[in-house]
């Protein structure tokens, strides 16, 4: 685990009770988990004045940092819960603040780390095709061609919302290389996955 | 079918007459060439100062035995369909079984090079893939996400190593699947009974 004495102290800001109370805490934890799973932007918690009453913005935005910075370092590593509660046990936070916090990580673990791993860069990624199959009869410069033509155009995508389009023609012998080739890639995860 | 060649391509042709079949040969030669990387007027000036007539000459009968070949080719012609359309210029026999001969050696030739003209997709060249599994990232460790790598080749036109286009591409065994199946059931289409009843009745 990698945390800084920065994000410790702002984890540890929230052991305060007197300052942060136990309202502001739920709303603090709650904008957290869910900012970065993309439900909720910054600015749902720092605009909301009624449920951050009494807190300092400075002490507010450190907190805030440090508590993200906390998750996603937490679930990088994937750390059980007793880890999790351990840590939060030696940053002072009452036991039902730490078990609030565990609640939370018990609801969203799954899906934060499935937002960690689609977070990186990759290659175009082929999420659908499509194809046509044509009769290729005449041209303006060929007749009598008449064979089959396939269309095919694969929807990639990149990041969230970004499609790209692959397009191409083959034949039906250059169909059959493409199937026979796709047919061995697909054998050989069952293969790999019956080795190990 | 026969193909009804203009005027102006019936007076070139019949220059042919008045050439020996060697050089008749070194022309259709040439109008091959042509139609496959296009005109070369030094060819012309070189047979200009041989044959003693102007260059212009030599290149509209290049010209005009280049549409004989690519419009015998276009309609697929047969050996008597490719007599009867000589026959207005009134050949010797020799010189129109020598040009048979060069249409029916260079058909598939030309047929290929025809293709180019019209419009098309780039077309599937090979496909190469590997399996990864990615262990870890910036910002996720322990995970196992099995990606495959895919390179995509395709290739616009048959000249060799021209017109090639790599397209690096990714996919998770689900889709690959899907794709595959997809893919797979293409192929079916074109073997179904229905496709082949339609192939059969267009001819």
């Amino acid at each position: 685990m990698n945390l800084s004495e920065d994000v410790l102290k702002g984890v540890e800001a929230l052991s305060d009770e007197k300052n942060i109370s136990d309202n502001a805490f739920k709303n603090i934890v709650d904008c957290c988990f869910k900012v970065i799973l993309k439900q909720k932007t910054e600015s749902d918690l720092f605009e909301d004045k009624s449920a951050i009453s009494g807190i300092d913005i400075i002490v507010l935005k450190q907190t805030y940092s440090a508590f993200i910075a906390f998750i996603l370092e937490l679930m990088k590593v994937n750390s059980d819960q007793a880890t999790i509660s351990d840590l939060l046990e030696d940053h002072k936070l009452s036991n039902n603040r730490i078990q609030f916090i565990l609640n939370y990580f018990k609801e969203y673990r799954v899906a934060i780390r499935k937002a960690l791993s689609i977070t990186n860069f990759h290659f175009p990624h082929i999420i659908d095709i499509n194809w046509r199959l044509d009769y290729f009869l005449k041209s303006n410069s060929l007749e009598k061609l008449n064979t089959p033509v396939y269309i095919v155009s694969l929807t990639t995508e990149q990041e969230e919302d970004q499609k790209g389009k692959v397009e191409f023609a083959c034949t039906l012998d250059q169909l059959q290389d493409l199937v026979f080739k796709l047919r061995d890639a697909q054998k050989q995860i069952e293969r790999s996955s019956i080795k190990s | 079918m026969i193909i009804e060649l203009d005027a102006k391509h019936k007076q070139d042709l019949l220059f042919l007459k008045t050439l020996s079949p060697e050089i008749v040969n070194e022309f259709c030669r040439i109008g091959l060439e042509f139609m496959k990387s296009g005109s070369n007027r030094k060819l012309y000036i070189g047979a200009a100062q041989k044959l003693n007539v102007s260059p212009d000459k030599i290149e509209s009968v290049i010209d005009a035995i280049t549409h004989l070949f690519s419009e015998s080719s276009r309609y697929l012609l047969n050996e008597n369909d490719f007599n009867d359309s000589l026959s207005p210029l009134k050949f010797e026999e020799e010189l129109v079984n020598q040009l048979r001969e060069v249409y029916f050696e260079n058909r598939k030739d030309i047929r290929n090079v025809l293709q180019e003209f019209y419009p098309h997709l780039d077309h599937y060249s090979n496909l190469e893939w590997r399996l990864d599994t990615q262990v870890a990232n910036r910002s996720l460790g322990q995970s196992i996400n099995p990606i495959y790598m895919l390179k995509l080749s395709t290739k616009n036109g048959n000249v060799e190593g021209k017109g090639l286009k790599e397209f690096l591409l990714q996919t998770d065994p689900n889709n690959l699947k899907h794709i595959t199946t997809e893919l797979e059931s293409a192929l079916m289409e074109a073997k179904s009974y229905e496709n082949r009843l339609i192939m059969r009745n267009i001819k």
